[in-house]
């Protein structure tokens, strides 16, 4: 059982299906703080979820590249039509995904205010400009990982 | 729990989080020795460097928080801009040093 949930495409697949479902909640909480009635519940609900699954994307994504990546999938990159998508971009992702964590958190803790203290507090603008950086940064990471993949599969010699 | 605190203190964990990884994956690609630490540490150098953020990450939440005095909107919205301005940055010199690498720059 353990074989095949730490396989590498459950593995590849939990990263990014994880991923998707972070991008999605902080989408949604994108839409919660536009909205002025500040609907707390909601609030904190996408931005736990956001936070929960981004962790659990960097987790299994993270498992996967020490596990895997590196003994399997990078030698075939560098030995093909596309060295540079290892070189540049995976090296890239991998560190930039690491930034995703304490944003996303900081995002959370944004949520967690009362109506009455963030109004107060004026902080609308650069709410809604972090958490279009953490989804920007999701999706940019998200492509970065598909011409890896991409890279592996279709640029061998 | 005192939260426009924590979301200063936070912030400002990110900003110094974000800089750390940046500085450390720079330098350690130029001296093996570090790199060889940082493998020793956990296995891999990448899994030493998450290790490494997220506990930094959390003592500077956790100092900042018990340290800081008269947090205010300046403050939290200056402190919220300093991390958006140093993940744009980080992942530009991130970006552009790899490239360099593998473009034969340096």
């Amino acid at each position: 059982m353990w074989e095949i949930f730490l396989s590498k495409p459950v593995l590849i697949g939990l990263h990014l299906a994880f991923a998707i479902i972070g991008i999605d909640a902080f989408l949604w909480l994108l839409g919660e703080i536009k909205n002025d009635s500040w609907r707390k519940t909601r609030l904190y609900r996408s931005a736990i979820i956001g936070v929960v699954a981004f962790v659990l994307s960097w987790l299994s994504g993270g498992y996967y590249y020490v596990k895997h990546y590196g003994s399997s999938v990078k030698p075939i990159i560098q030995s093909g039509l596309a060295p540079w998508a290892h070189n540049i971009i995976m090296e890239t992702k991998e560190h930039i995904f690491l930034f995703i964590i304490p944003l996303s958190l900081t995002a959370l803790f944004i949520a967690m205010l009362d109506k009455k203290k963030f109004e107060e507090l004026n902080i609308k603008k650069v709410f809604m400009i972090l958490v279009i950086l953490v989804v920007g940064l999701g999706l940019l990471i998200g492509a970065m990982g598909f011409m890896i993949s991409a890279a592996a599969r279709w640029g061998v010699k | 729990m005192d939260k426009p605190k924590l979301i200063y203190a936070s912030s400002i964990a990110s900003s110094v989080a974000i800089l750390f990884v940046t500085v450390i994956t720079i330098v350690a690609e130029f001296k093996a020795p570090l790199k060889d630490w940082l493998k020793s540490l956990s296995g891999h150098h990448w899994t030493s460097k998450g290790i490494i953020s997220v506990l930094l990450y959390l003592s500077i939440v956790f100092l900042v928080y018990f340290a800081a005095k008269g947090v205010n909107s300046k403050k939290i919205t200056g402190s919220l801009w300093g991390a958006i301005i140093m993940t744009v940055l980080g992942s530009l010199a991130l970006f552009v040093f790899f490239a360099g690498h593998h473009l034969g720059w340096y």
